[in-house]
Parts: C-alpha cells; sequence; structure tokens
C-alpha cells in the first residue's frame, strides 16, 4: 500500500521506463510478423533438422541453436574463472596507481569494436588454441565424446566460446567490481576482526556480492547469445551436429551473419532466419525472466 | 608450523595471481597488436588522418577517416543521452521498488534486448526506419546503437544504484525529504562513482558497436555529413569493411582507425575519472 | 603556472624519496589538471585550425589530381548523392570510380556492400537509387518487373583455385582439371599424390606429398561458390551432381572430417594460407594480394590456364549477351563459364548494376546517365587489381542504358 506521494513517483518514473517494454514488443512483433511465412510452411521442422539449402528449399536451424547456447555456456564459464580474479585482484591486493592503470585498461576494453576482437581472436587465438589446448587435449581424452574429433583448423564451438567469454570479460568485471567496492567497510572490518584469513574474508564478502555476480553473468550470457561478428569469424561455420567441442559448429547470430546478404533471392530463406531470432529471443526471454525473479528474492533476503 | 589455512590461504593467492594474469594477458596482447598496426599509420599519415577521407584501393596515399568520425561523433551525441535517461528511469524504478512486478519485468526485459543478435537489431531498425523513410540516416544508426546499448545502461546503474546502503535513504526520509528528492540529492550522488562509469562504459559499447549499424547507418564515406536524416559512417563500420577487404593499404587504414578509437577512450575515460571522486562509504 | 607545476613536481619527488603511497589525485591538484588539460586542448585546437589556414592542404588528394573547370551540367549535379547497395565483389571498384567520378563531376556515389540479395530487397523497396548483384535478376523478377527495370553485367572476376603444398617450390604451377576438383570436394580424392593428380602434373609428379587434402570452401551464401559449382558441374563430365550448384550448398567432403567452411573470401584466403596442404577458391583479387599459388585449370579445349589479363580478354571476347540492357539476362551464367577459345579461362563471372528506367528526381537520372557514359568513356581505364576490362559489347550496353534512362 503505497501513499499518494509514493503512488505519484511511480507513476512519474513510469513512462520512460516502459520505453523499454515497447522497444522489445515492437522487435518480437517485427520478428514475428516477418517469419510468420516460414513458420507457416515448415512448421516445427526447422526445430528438428540442421541443413541448409536455400536452392532446394530445405531449411532446419537445430544445429546453430544448439551452438549458440553451448557457445554461451562456454563463453560464460570463461568470464567467471577470468574475471572473478581479477576482480578480487584489483579490489584487493592492488593499491595507488597501478590500481587505476589495471582497472582502466580492463574498462578500455569493454570499447573494442567486436570487429577487432574477431580479427585479433582468429589471428591470433584461435592458433594459440589449437596448439596448446585442443591438441593436447584430444590426444589425451580421446574417449571422452567432448574431445573426440581432430581439429583441423581450431575454428569450433570451443575457440567460439573463449573468444566470446574474454571479450565479455571487461563487462561482467565492471559490474562485480562496482558491487564489490560498495560493500560497507563494516563487513570487512568484521571479518579481519575475527581473525579470517583473506582467503576467508573474501569468500564472505562476494558471497555478499553475489546477486550482482548473477546478474552480470546473466547479462554476459545474453550478450553472447547475441555476438555476431566474433562467433561468425571464430565458429567454423558448419552445420554440423555434434557433441565434440572441437568440431565447427554455427550459431544462430553466425547463421544470419553469413547467409543474410543473399537470402531475399531464394523464397523462405529471410523468414526462416528471422524465424531463427524469434527462437533464440524466445529462450533468452525465459532464462532472463526466471534469472531476475531468482535475484529479486534473493537480494531481499539480503539486508545491507 | 603450517596449518591448512594457511596452505589454502597462499594457494588461493597463488591461483588468483594466475588466473587474473591469463585474463589480463589476451587484452595487453591486443593492445599491443592494435598499437604497432595503429602507430605504423599515424606514421605514414600524420595529422590528415583525421581529416582527409578514405582512399580507394588504388591509390599510394592513406588519406583519412573524417567522415567516419564525424559520423560516430554524431549518432553517440543522438544516442547517449536518449540511452542514458531511459537507462536511469528504469534503473530508479527498479531500486526504488524491487518488489513491484514491473520492475522485475523490466529487469528481465533488459537482459533480453542483450541477447537479441545485434545484427537483428539493424534487421529491425531497417524494417520500422530506413523502409518508411527510404534512405539510411544517422537517426536509424543512433536508434539501433540505443537498442544495444539500454541493457548495459541500465545494468551498470541498477548496480551502482542498489549499492548505496539503505541506511542512506532511510536517512533521507526519516528528515521528510520527498521520494525524488532522495533520488536526486542522495542516491545518485553517492552512486556517481558508479553512474559515471556506466556512462563511460555505455559509451564505449556504443562508438564500438558495428553489426548494429550494418543495415541502418548507410556508410557514406565520400563526404563529412552532419544532418541525422542522411547517411553516414562509422569508425566501426570502415574497420569492417577494410579489415576484410584485400586491400593493404585499407588494412592500415582499419589498423589505424581502430589505435584512433583506443586512444579516444584513454583520453575520454582519464578525463571523467578525474573529475569524478569516488564515494567512500 | 610555474609555481604550481613546481609544486606538483615537487610533492613526487618529497613523496617518492620518503616512500610514501599517495593519490596523485587529491582535490587541490585535480582542479589545476584539469585546468591544464582544458588549455592544452585549447591550444592544439586553434594551433591545428591557424595551421589549416595558412597553409593550404589538398585534402582530397588521392596520388594524382584530377581538377577540371565545371561545365554547366557539373554546376547543377554538385550535390546530388546517388545510394547504391549490393555485392562486396564491386566495392572496391566503385569506390575507385566514384572517387575519380566525384572530382570529375561533383556527383557522390555512396555504396554499401551489403550482398547482392539485400541489395536487390533494398533497390525494390527503393531505398537506394541502384543495386549491383553478382547474380542478374531470376526470371520470375525479371517477368514481374518487365520493362521497368535495366541491367548490365558491367564488370567480370575470375575466380581461381589457390592452394598451399609447402613441398611445392614458388614457380610450379599445379594443374587439374574439373573432374580432379570435384572429386576433391567429393572425398574421393584423398591425397596430393593420388594417381590422378600426379597423371596430369607430370613434371613435378615426384614433388607431390602423401598428405590428406584439406578442400575450403565457403561457409556463407555467395555468388563465388555459385560460379565454382557452375563450373564443376558443366566441365566434369557428371560427377558434380546438378544439385551440388547454388550459392550455398551442403558440401561432401564436410562429413569426411577433411573439409573446412570459410567465412567470406577473407575467411577462405586465411584458411589456405593457415592449413599447410589445402586447397581452396577465391576471388582473384584475394589470391593476388596475398601471394597465394594459383592453379592452373583445363578449359574447354584441353589447355591448362591461368588467370591473366590477355586470358579474361580472350574469354570474353566470345560473350553472347542479349542486345538491350532491359531483356531477360538470368541464363547468363552459362555463356561465360567454360566457354571455347584456347586460352579462355574456365571460371569467369559476370556482376551487374540494375537501375530503374525511370525515377521521380531528374536530377538524380541526368546524374546516373552521366555516370553510365563516363564508366564507358574512363571508368574502363581505371580498372582495379582483381577485375577483367569486358568486351565491346558490353560498352554498347551501357550507352543504351544510358540512354533509356528518364526522369
Amino acid at each position: 500500500m503505497m501513499t499518494r506521494k509514493d503512488k505519484l513517483f511511480f507513476i512519474s518514473l513510469l513512462p520512460l521506463s516502459s520505453s523499454l517494454l515497447t522497444i522489445l514488443v515492437l522487435s518480437i512483433a517485427t520478428v514475428a510478423l516477418k517469419s510468420l511465412d516460414s513458420l507457416q510452411t515448415f512448421g516445427l521442422n526447422l526445430l528438428i533438422s540442421s541443413t541448409w539449402n536455400p536452392e532446394r528449399g530445405v531449411y532446419g536451424f537445430l544445429a546453430p541453436l544448439i551452438g549458440s547456447v553451448t557457445t554461451s555456456i562456454l563463453a560464460v564459464i570463461t568470464a567467471l574463472f577470468l574475471s572473478l580474479p581479477l576482480t578480487i585482484i584489483i579490489a584487493e591486493y592492488l593499491r595507488g596507481i597501478v590500481k587505476n592503470v589495471v582497472s582502466s585498461i580492463v574498462e578500455l576494453m569493454g570499447g573494442m569494436p567486436t570487429i577487432i576482437y574477431a580479427v585479433w581472436a582468429s589471428q591470433y587465438l584461435v592458433p594459440f588454441l589449437k596448439e596448446f589446448i585442443m591438441e593436447p587435449l584430444h590426444n589425451v581424452f580421446k574417449f571422452i565424446p567432448l574431445f573426440s574429433c581432430r581439429p583441423i583448423t581450431g575454428f569450433s564451438i570451443f575457440a567460439s566460446g573463449i573468444s566470446i567469454g574474454i571479450s565479455i570479460v571487461p563487462y561482467v568485471t565492471a559490474i562485480i567490481l562496482e558491487a564489490h567496492q560498495s560493500i560497507p567497510l563494516a563487513y570487512r572490518e568484521a571479518c579481519y576482526g575475527i581473525g579470517a584469513t583473506r582467503y576467508e574474508s573474501i569468500k564472505i564478502m562476494l558471497s555478499l556480492a553475489r546477486p550482482a555476480i548473477v546478474a552480470a553473468l546473466i547479462l554476459g550470457f545474453a550478450r553472447s547469445l547475441g555476438e555476431t561478428t566474433i562467433a561468425a569469424v571464430t565458429v567454423g561455420n558448419s552445420m554440423y551436429l555434434s557433441s565434440c567441442l572441437f568440431a565447427p559448429g554455427y550459431t544462430v547470430s553466425a547463421l544470419i551473419a553469413s547467409q543474410f546478404a543473399n537470402a531475399h533471392l531464394y523464397p523462405y530463406a529471410e523468414s526462416v532466419l528471422y524465424a531463427s531470432i524469434l527462437f533464440v529471443m524466445m529462450i533468452s526471454i525465459a532464462l532472463s525472466f526466471y534469472g531476475s525473479s531468482t535475484i529479486i528474492r534473493w537480494r531481499s533476503r539480503i539486508v545491507v | 608450523m603450517y596449518s591448512w589455512r594457511k596452505i589454502r590461504e597462499k594457494l588461493f593467492t597463488f591461483t588468483i595471481i594466475l588466473l587474473s594474469l591469463l585474463a589480463i594477458a589476451p587484452i595487453i596482447h591486443m593492445i599491443i597488436v592494435v598499437s604497432i598496426n595503429g602507430i605504423v599509420t599515424f606514421v605514414k599519415a600524420g595529422t590528415s588522418f583525421f581529416t582527409g577521407l578514405p582512399p580507394t584501393p588504388l591509390s599510394q596515399e592513406i588519406g583519412g577517416i573524417a567522415p567516419s568520425i564525424i559520423g560516430t561523433l554524431l549518432m553517440t551525441a543522438i544516442s547517449l543521452p536518449i540511452t542514458i535517461t531511459l537507462a536511469i528511469f528504469a534503473a530508479i524504478l527498479a531500486t526504488e521498488f524491487p518488489k513491484n512486478p514491473i520492475s522485475v519485468a523490466i529487469d528481465a526485459i533488459a537482459k533480453s534486448l542483450a541477447s537479441i543478435p545485434t545484427i537483428a537489431v539493424s534487421m529491425i531498425v531497417y524494417t520500422v526506419v530506413v523502409v518508411p523513410m527510404k534512405g539510411f540516416s544517422a537517426l536509424a544508426g543512433a536508434l539501433a546503437l540505443t537498442i544495444v546499448a539500454l541493457p548495459y545502461a541500465y545494468t551498470y546503474f541498477s548496480t551502482a544504484l542498489r549499492s548505496v546502503p539503505a541506511v542512506y535513504r532511510e536517512a533521507a526520509l526519516s528528515v521528510a525529504m520527498s521520494r525524488w528528492g532522495t533520488v536526486i540529492r542522495v542516491l545518485i550522488p553517492i552512486a556517481r562513482n558508479g553512474i559515471a562509469i556506466g556512462v563511460l562504459m555505455t559509451m564505449a559499447r556504443i562508438m564500438g558497436e558495428t553489426a548494429a549499424l550494418l543495415f541502418t547507418a548507410g556508410r557514406f564515406r565520400n563526404r563529412v555529413s552532419i544532418t541525422p536524416s542522411k547517411p553516414v559512417d562509422a569508425v566501426p563500420l570502415l574497420i569492417f569493411d577494410y579489415i576484410l577487404s584485400p586491400y593493404d593499404i585499407w588494412h592500415q587504414v582499419a589498423w589505424g582507425a581502430t589505435a584512433f578509437l583506443l586512444l579516444a577512450y584513454i583520453a575520454i575515460f582519464f578525463a571523467v575519472k578525474l573529475i569524478v571522486k569516488e564515494v567512500k562509504l | 603556472m610555474y609555481t604550481i607545476i613546481g609544486n606538483i613536481i615537487g610533492k613526487i619527488y618529497i613523496d617518492v624519496a620518503t616512500f610514501n603511497k599517495f593519490s596523485m589525485v587529491n582535490y587541490m591538484n585535480r582542479s589545476v589538471v584539469i585546468a591544464i588539460l582544458v588549455l592544452v586542448a585549447i591550444a592544439t585546437i586553434s594551433a591545428y585550425y591557424i595551421l589549416r589556414y595558412y597553409i593550404p592542404q589538398a585534402h582530397r588528394s588521392y596520388g594524382g589530381s584530377l581538377t577540371s573547370t565545371p561545365t554547366t551540367t557539373t554546376i547543377q549535379l554538385q550535390d546530388v548523392v546517388l545510394q547504391g547497395a549490393g555485392a562486396t565483389f564491386v566495392y572496391p571498384q566503385i569506390a575507385e570510380w566514384a572517387r575519380r567520378f566525384q572530382s570529375r563531376y561533383g556527383v557522390q556515389i555512396d555504396y554499401q556492400s551489403v550482398g547482392s540479395g539485400a541489395g536487390q530487397s533494398m533497390f525494390f523497396q527503393k531505398v537506394v537509387d541502384f543495386a549491383c548483384s553478382d547474380p542478374p535478376l531470376s526470371r520470375e523478377n525479371w517477368l514481374k518487373y518487365n520493362g521497368s527495370v535495366i541491367q548490365i553485367p558491367w564488370l567480370f572476376g575470375p575466380v581461381v583455385i589457390v592452394y598451399n603444398i609447402p613441398e611445392l617450390p614458388r614457380n610450379a604451377v599445379l594443374k587439374l582439371d574439373a573432374v580432379a576438383i570435384a572429386r576433391i570436394y567429393k572425398g574421393e580424392i584423398v591425397y596430393w599424390d593420388d594417381e590422378y593428380i600426379k597423371n596430369l602434373n607430370q613434371d613435378i609428379a615426384g614433388l607431390l606429398p602423401h598428405r590428406e587434402i584439406v578442400a575450403v570452401y565457403r561457409s556463407d551464401s555467395s555468388g563465388t561458390t555459385e560460379l565454382f559449382t557452375t563450373f564443376l558441374y558443366k566441365a566434369s563430365n557428371g560427377i558434380w551432381a546438378k544439385e551440388l550448384v547454388g550459392k550455398s550448398i551442403s558440401w561432401p567432403v564436410e562429413g569426411s572430417g577433411r573439409g573446412v567452411g570459410g567465412k567470406g573470401n577473407e575467411g577462405v584466403t586465411q584458411n589456405v594460407i593457415q592449413t599447410p596442404y589445402s586447397i581452396g577458391y577465391v576471388e582473384w583479387s584475394y589470391a593476388i594480394k596475398n601471394n597465394l599459388s594459383i592453379v592452373a585449370i583445363r578449359n574447354a579445349v584441353g589447355n591448362f590456364v591461368l588467370p591473366s589479363k590477355e586470358t579474361l580478354e580472350e574469354t570474353l571476347k566470345n560473350l553472347k549477351l542479349p542486345s538491350s540492357p532491359l531483356e531477360d539476362f538470368s541464363k547468363i551464367l552459362d555463356s561465360v563459364i567454360y566457354t571455347p577459345g584456347d586460352k579462355s579461362y574456365p571460371i569467369l563471372g559476370p556482376t551487374h548494376i540494375i537501375l530503374w528506367r525511370r525515377y521521380d528526381d531528374p536530377k538524380k537520372a541526368e546524374a546516373l546517365k552521366l555516370f553510365l557514359k563516363w564508366v564507358v568513356e574512363e571508368g574502363y581505364n581505371y580498372i582495379v587489381e582483381g577485375y577483367a576490362t569486358p568486351p565491346q559489347n558490353v560498352r554498347e550496353l551501357l550507352i543504351k542504358a544510358s540512354e533509356l534512362i528518364a526522369s
């Protein structure tokens, strides 16, 4: 029960905030309208197969959908492993000018055009990954289906996941850093006051920042779903669906980037591409709603 | 006498340092690669890099990227205020009324917007804005950039606002300050460092976004243009087009443009960081 | 001013000397630093403008001035902007032509390489004034717009086969025919020292290594793939089936694990460079610029030909084209790939410019007519590397088109 003043406050905030809703609804509407054609013609066949043959009119985007989800999961894991330590180092161990310089460098990288990440990844990162990580893993762990195929060029779901992960590290780091720096001094003093080691107190303070970490990771997941240029260049662009991480694959955004240019020349191709966007959006909307409600419930339990 | 706790502590420090070096190494490597390739271009081109027009494949001089710089500035100038205003209102709503279903919805919507493939954003803006206007324009490009940047701006701002401890809000409300008053005079000033970082990161994202401009901005490289309703170029688009071509002189221009972007960020970042003070709680 | 700087330097010295960790940006110095930065910025900007005013620079030069005295037409057309969109293939050539055309007549041409399909779509939605598309309008589209669209195949470019075999010396020429290439891309020929390849290359047969061939293809939808597969279909005596012709196909070699998809010409180029024992197909300009070794392909007569100015001109000499730009060009690929002729190169592809016959804006119509005429008179003297000069009947088509455009 809000007082009148509260209600006025709420209403004054509403118009501009609901612009976000309008944008999303508009986007979904446009995409849905344009994909109606192919959904009516092909129905759910699109979800079952993975072929791309516009000349014969056969389409199926199961491989790109799975590829998108897999690369995003890989990217989030990479970002987690890289940005948590980075945040801890910046927040706890560094001081003064070095701290400023390091955190500025990390934030700077958030603005690098993704095409440069893509070019750098395809020329330096992927050969490096292929030589030092993929081939050794393949040689040693051949029996695990995840590593069972031989990497010929290195362009694969694995390479794409790691590249996208590196590109979202600046965002995730900035958010976690922000959350960490606003944990009140009282908690820090309490931890050290009872004689906890650095490791233990960091653990405690991170658990306070956990909602922000999860929010950052969900944002990172959403971003990796939508990452176009890096995925298009590193994922290998093949409709081959397999359980092996080192095989070339596809993501929805890479599919669009590769096929949209000439899609207009075929009757249903454009519409099928829009349908694939629709499916990705539905997956991510479901995930975001679930994640957001969990975070909100979490937050209400932590009293600061 | 080594106890298990002490060993764990040392192990932890060691792992953390290793992993962060691993995290920073790609970034440093990228900066080095960009700087080396870009410095070569700058030295060759001189100051006309910022004022000239891009070269053609057969030419010998490097020329410049003036149309792209002005285009990026124009689209950032249109898109940044809109993004920040929308995002901050949404963030205030989410912070002030955390349990309200509308704020949960807005939170989720912001994350969903981030997952639209950026090329799909440009396709959507093309259908909604470019086709009715019968032409590409800086406005369409700015709109696409806003859609792409909104989720990030919202997340930064809401994290920053949320990290203000409840004590301050309660104190302000207890002296009968209006709700808007608490927001403007208490919350935002305390969170100003976070908000400044959010603005910077959003601006960096807007200036560096490539795929959202592919079908919206128009890639007009022949002349410097500042009309919002006419086609315009952007630095990331230039880099995208030129680095995927086989011509060496275009590659050089692309690296030079990247180095320029990096330098621009450094300049703006340091300027803002100097001005905004950090608030210690 | 100096005392303040002296203060700052003194502070640094003292603090370093006493090992004090300090923050350079404490309150007192901060406003000073800002003031200095602002002053420096103002100083640089004003110095720059002053220099620009007093020392004239040619901003729009690009290696040779092409000033001309404006005639009455150019004064009228000074501010016209023509919008085009379409295939990436033409982009470098149009960039070159647009710059020269602009310095001659003041008309600006803006081109976006979004792909042939997207270009056609934008053209029909009237978002752009002309489209450049590798494939011509399909028969259905042409029938739909019969009489109101003009298309001319105004540029040609070869598709070359490139390879990476470290054992072969730079000056060796690998010879292949369509049958060999088709079997490689179907996965049937597995090693470089296969009997069939050795038979075609008696002189270097000993150098061919016993290594698996990695076949690189285009993963995205592309006109280059269409040209390549049409050639294989026409010339391989049935080995390459008709179902495998198109802009985006499922490659038989993909399932064998020895196939790699590259995105765009640059993706294929990079894959060939980075993967030893690989073979791929790209546009000529990419092979030239990246110093890739090119395969000599057997043409219809039986000779093994490399792409060069002479061989391409010879191929285009026998080109049969419809006589008017208003006609249907959808069968053009048939007449330009695997043509007869002693020295003709078998994989050559056209790219078309598509225009409306009527434009609402008379200035745009004027500018387009001028542009087409200029391309015939002067543009063809400045062909960028990787394209072939078109023959006489193409020039006639361009002139006819220029006369057809009205407002």
